[in-house]
């Protein structure tokens, strides 16, 4: 049985689902030579990017976080 | 499908890496993993994003860009008039500008790209094409400025031996300062002049 994952663990794959969805959109947007493409592309993927790596950023302040507190 | 295939190469590459992280979080426990969690979910994809943005700008000064909106299909058919009179179809025809940047090469003072003010106006072009609504006539935010044609022209040998861009003392530095205009009437005054496209012929670009 595989160990369950802990809750930094599932923090980046919500991370990784967010980054990979606009790494989708940004893909998709490419493929279409269209002002809204260039929208969709700056909303949609650019935002679900940034929010992906801010997720990720924050799980690394929590797991360094969890360190100090363990350490004391 | 546009090309960039830097572009490409980074998307792949970066869906590989959330991919891994994705299915295998758990790496991250380990020093290297974590390394790898900062490169696949926050660099690589910051690199992605910006050279998706950099493919976006050069996708947005081809001519299918500007002709993908409706409202702009009479100005893309403006450029096959088989009338030299027409400024655009003039250049266009003889490959005086890039055939795939026509409309940015003569209009780069209000495209999708330049400076933040054309970038909103491109904004407020899709605002009124999609909620607005498209006045009969468009017209220019301003006068189209001699500094576009001369962009090219200046100093050009058949520019200056045009006796009517030299005659008098003044012509020439007129067009240079901008006080004479290039489409001043009588002179290079026909551009799209796309309400009048129904009684013209046109000229059948060969397919290559």
């Amino acid at each position: 049985m595989s160990e369950p994952l802990a809750p930094i663990e599932r923090r980046i794959r919500i991370a990784a689902l967010l980054v990979l969805a606009g790494l989708g959109v940004e893909m998709t947007s490419l493929t279409r030579v269209h002002p809204l493409a260039f929208v969709v592309f700056l909303i949609v993927g650019c935002g679900a990017i940034a929010t992906g790596a801010a997720v990720f950023l924050i799980s690394l302040l929590d797991m360094s976080a969890g360190r100090n507190r363990s350490w004391r | 499908m546009i090309e960039g295939p830097e572009t490409w190469a980074l998307l792949a590459i970066s869906a590989v890496l959330v991919l891994l992280l994705l299915f295998r979080p758990e790496l991250t426990r380990q020093r290297g993993g974590k390394i790898l969690a900062f490169v696949g979910l926050f660099l690589l994809p910051a690199l992605t994003a910006w050279a998706g943005f950099m493919r976006h700008l050069e996708i947005s000064k081809s001519r299918e860009f500007c002709l993908s909106c409706h409202v702009m299909h009479p100005y893309g058919k403006s450029l096959a008039v088989d009338d030299d009179e027409y400024l655009p179809a003039l250049h266009y025809q003889n490959n005086w500008v890039q055939r795939d940047r026509a409309c940015y090469t003569c209009h780069t003072n209000y495209t999708m790209y330049g400076d933040v003010k054309s970038k909103l106006r491109g904004m407020r072009h899709l605002w009124v094409q999609y909620f607005g609504s498209i006045p009969d006539t468009i017209h220019l935010y301003m006068p189209y400025r001699n500094r576009e044609c001369l962009h090219c022209h200046g100093g050009a040998r058949r520019f200056l031996a045009t006796s009517a861009h030299t005659e008098g003392d003044t012509t020439l530095a007129a067009l240079q300062s901008e006080r004479l205009s290039c489409l001043t009437r009588g002179c290079h005054d026909t551009a799209h002049d796309v309400k009048n496209l129904n009684g013209v012929g046109f000229w059948k670009e060969p397919v290559p």
